[in-house]
């Protein structure tokens, strides 16, 4: 299909581009510019002399942070919060979705139920009662303090059962009339037509769990039990340097560790950087155009 | 069709949501933070009373007379740890399992039990976010390490016991002698209506002194003499700029570093103000006897006018609003910035990368200067950062100071020999220090190894040096004697060496030139609830001062300051300080 471009298409396009490669470059600069701190030398990068490419290349820095316990437990930890957490999130939130797109008709009481979890969104009982529950349910320092206090991420669930309602009713009919029941229908019909919903959940959800550092800070008992990111955390906040003890002289030499800060920030964001790009093709398909005569 | 459209927005919408989601995802976990202002609950007695009435079942408590006595059999003492990550520990050891804990129950037969331990000490960090949720929750220790802040919010609560005998038939006279090196405050900082409530953590506040420093290989290079007057630094700084000190043929160096947080061991604008007789955030004296802030007093306008000074002539870094003391000293690490005002340490960090970068770069820390004929003092701030409280409920209160006693007598008692304070204290290039629960320190400690070291470098005569001494010194050696890589020899000589900045350090003290903080009880209810606004409206001013706002905007300050409830902190501060 050819088309032709007027004048103000093409400025427009133009402008466009440009705007948004200007924004991209936002994003992307900073990134960069870790990255090539975390192969530079500690002398050049104290000095800021780094801008985007290193400057005396090395990579010392990945070899000391590869070889820290603390890190590599921290990571561990990590990676069994959003094994579990994901995995608990995503069927909890599919299975409150679903009753909750049915029409009023068939169920009555929808529009209460919605309401009480959407008021979870508005209105939390703060930090000190989250933190007595966790105390007294006994999941203190435990991965459970990380998973349960948000099992049920209702942003997500809204998400999903709006799109649930956006389903061609007539197929789900039809498994009704060859005889599947509530749960088949869900599993074999409903949950495959919307990949590209449940990619975008499980995205949130995956980054929720990666990304989330208070919690760890305030339900792990020991620095041991740290997620990665209260980990990167106590490594990468700056010290304040006017309260310096005659204790702590020797901690100084270790405000320069640049490098060391950059490459453990640059293996903290990496495993999400990669799994967008795989996430993303469900976004385009799952479409379910052609399924329903209308 | 209609459907098919309807799918399309839903989509459309899905990915805009993502963008949204992952691009607010980061700073949504900080919400909470902010929030975590606690107030004592009236849970911990209940809790605690349990406690205590079920283990009271077993009669007889173990004896420990005297300030060393051990417990036989031992008892089990709780509290919690803020710890940072330059905690390093030998293989198989941590927190819990270390020389610390092995000597404090061989020595004194108390075991140490910890019911968190959370990396992140700096003030608002991770480890006082979590002390504040325990205090909320009223999950506490028996022995709590706490801020200034949390001890008055406990104090209040009436969850302390009063330390005051206890302190008096268990502290050590070393002990003693160590909590009043600085003074009376520390202790004075803890006691409340008379009843000593808490031990103070005692550093130095000698240490916290500020001073100029200055490259003085630039200094040679421009024929300049050494700042012995505050014309000399406005000299030294116009000619840094002006007169290419790093010889690359461009004008690209800095007069003066300052830092966007103004105050502050690097860069900060404390020892500058100094030199004009104006004490920011500091409580002095009047001529009529009374305390008052000094951030709003009139010599502050005139430092501060000079300082927008030069500004406009282009002495300061023209970014400086936006950097940190980190980004600032990229400038000097690069071999930008050649004067500054700082405290001692300057040299370990961040002077240390410049000499890296830089064999020539040498510098030299100088006493403040005045700007007229009464000599420039430096303020300095009570050197306390943490109390350590004891639960009213909590049946061996004296291993607080026991373990105290031990720790000073280990580290610089007449007991003490150098490997058992190795063992302890540096052995095998760990800092075991840190792992003891409590400390205090000598105010004394780093001038006294500046002097001894001094004092070894004349004679040759290493034998009086203690560990700590001799650790630093081989260091100089290695650095006077040109080995490679020993540029934090040079650093240490810098610091502790003859010509080190705790020389000056130790002309301040010989001539008194060190103004202590007049005021340094708990915060006061108004500061509680106001300090936080004021102290950024201050700076706020001040940083635009500085880069060109006119200069009267200080006296709007001074009437803004009064109004938002500095007038009340004045007269809290002065009823404490009638009171005292």
């Amino acid at each position: 299909m050819v088309e032709r471009l007027t004048t103000g298409r093409r400025v427009f396009v133009a402008v466009n581009y440009a705007l948004l490669l200007f924004m991209s470059l936002l994003c992307l600069l900073p990134l960069i510019h870790v990255l090539s701190v975390s192969f530079s030398s500690s002398e050049a990068a104290t000095a800021g002399l780094v801008k985007l490419w290193p400057v005396e290349f090395t990579a010392s820095s990945y070899q000391f942070v590869l070889a820290k316990p603390a890190f590599l437990t921290s990571v561990g930890v990590t990676l069994q919060r959003v094994a579990i957490g994901v995995t608990v999130n995503m069927l909890l939130t599919i299975l409150v979705a679903y009753p909750l797109s049915k029409e009023v008709t068939k169920f009555p009481y929808r529009t209460v139920y919605v309401w009480v979890f959407v008021i979870t969104i508005l209105f939390h009982g703060g930090l000190i009662p989250q933190y007595m529950i966790v105390k007294y349910t006994g999941i203190m320092d435990t991965i459970w303090a990380l998973v349960l206090p948000s099992v049920v991420p209702v942003f997500n669930v809204v998400l999903l059962l709006n799109f649930f309602r956006g389903l061609p009713k007539e197929l789900e009919e039809a498994a009704f009339i060859d005889g599947a029941g509530h749960w088949t229908t869900l599993w074999r019909v409903i949950v495959p037509l919307s990949a590209p919903a449940l990619a975008t959940i499980t995205l949130f959800a995956t980054v929720g769990h990666w990304n989330s550092w208070f919690d760890g800070l305030i339900f792990m008992n020991s620095p041991e039990h740290y997620p990665l990111q209260s980990y990167l955390q106590t490594v990468v906040i700056n010290r304040d340097l006017s309260l310096v003890s005659s204790s702590d002289m020797k901690s100084l030499m270790e405000v320069s560790d640049r490098t060391a800060k950059a490459a453990q920030i640059f293996l903290g964001a990496l495993p999400i950087l990669l799994v967008y790009p795989f996430l993303q093709r469900f976004f385009m398909k799952g479409i379910v155009l052609g399924s329903v005569k209308e | 069709m209609k459907t098919a459209s309807r799918r399309a927005w839903l989509t459309a919408l899905l990915i805009m949501a993502i963008v949204f989601v992952s691009a607010c995802s980061g700073g949504a976990g900080n919400g909470g933070e902010g929030a975590t202002d606690p107030e004592p609950a009236a849970e911990t007695n209940e809790n605690a009373e349990e406690t205590a009435s079920t283990d009271s079942g077993t009669g007889e408590e173990p004896a420990a007379a005297g300030p060393l006595g051990k417990y036989d059999p031992p008892v089990e003492v709780t509290s919690v740890r803020i710890v940072n990550d330059t905690f390093k520990y030998a293989e198989g050891e941590d927190i819990d399992n270390n020389i610390w804990s092995r000597t404090i129950m061989d020595k004194l037969g108390i075991d140490i039990q910890y019911d968190w331990v959370v990396s992140g000490d700096g003030p608002g960090g991770q480890g006082e976010q979590k002390m504040n949720v325990s205090i909320a929750s009223g999950d506490l220790p028996e022995i709590i390490p706490v801020s200034a802040r949390q001890l008055k919010q406990l104090v209040e609560g009436d969850l302390l016991m009063d330390l005051t005998d206890i302190y008096e038939q268990y502290a050590s006279p070393f002990t003693k002698e160590i909590m009043n090196q600085d003074g009376p405050n520390a202790l004075a900082s803890a006691t409340f209506d008379g009843k000593l409530m808490a031990i103070p953590n005692t550093g130095s506040a000698m240490d916290g002194a500020f001073m100029v420093w200055v490259r003085t290989d630039w200094l040679k290079k421009l024929n300049l003499p050494e700042p012995q007057t505050m014309d000399d630094v406005l000299k030294i700084s116009e000619a840094f700029t002006t007169q290419d000190p790093d010889g690359n043929g461009k004008a690209d160096t800095i007069g003066l570093s300052l830092n966007k947080d103004l105050y502050g061991g690097y860069a900060g604008i404390d020892g500058f103000l100094n030199g004009f007789h104006a004490y920011p955030r500091q409580w002095v004296k009047d001529s009529s006897g009374k305390l008052v802030f000094g951030s709003i007093q009139p010599e502050m306008k005139v430092a501060l006018a000079k300082l927008q000074e030069l500004n406009k002539k282009g002495q300061i870094d023209r970014e400086f609003g936006v950097k940190d003391q980190g980004k600032a000293a990229e400038s000097a690490a690069a071999g930008k910035a050649g004067l500054h005002f700082g405290q001692m340490w300057n040299p370990l960090w961040p002077l240390v990368d410049n000499k890296r970068n830089d064999p020539n770069a040498e510098w030299q820390a100088y006493p403040l200067v005045s700007v007229d004929d009464k000599p420039a003092q430096s303020r300095v701030n009570l050197a306390v950062g943490t109390y350590y409280a004891v639960l009213k409920e909590a049946k061996h209160p004296e291993a607080l100071l026991k373990i105290i006693n031990l720790f000073v007598e280990t580290g610089w008692g007449e007991s003490t020999t150098p490997e058992n304070y190795a063992e302890h204290f540096t052995k095998d290039g760990f800092e075991k220090h840190k792992y003891t629960p409590f400390q205090t320190w000598p105010a004394r400690k780093n001038l006294d190894i500046h002097l001894h070291i001094s004092e070894a470098m004349d004679s040759g005569d290493e034998s009086k040096l203690n560990p700590e001494e001799q650790n630093n010194y081989a260091q100089i050696k290695d650095f006077l004697e040109g080995k490679a890589g020993s540029e934090i020899g040079w650093a240490y000589n810098r610091v502790f060496g003859k010509e080190g900045s705790f020389k000056t350090i130790d002309k301040y003290v010989d001539e008194g030139l060190i103004l202590q903080n007049e005021f340094f009880g708990a915060p006061t209810d108004t500061m509680v609830e106001k300090d936080a606004t004021l102290l950024k409206m201050e700076l706020e001013v001040f940083s635009k001062i500085i880069l060109g706002d006119p200069i009267d905007h200080f006296d709007k300050f001074v009437e803004d300051w009064k109004k938002l409830g500095g007038d009340d902190i004045t007269e809290e501060v002065n009823e404490w300080y009638a009171s005292k």
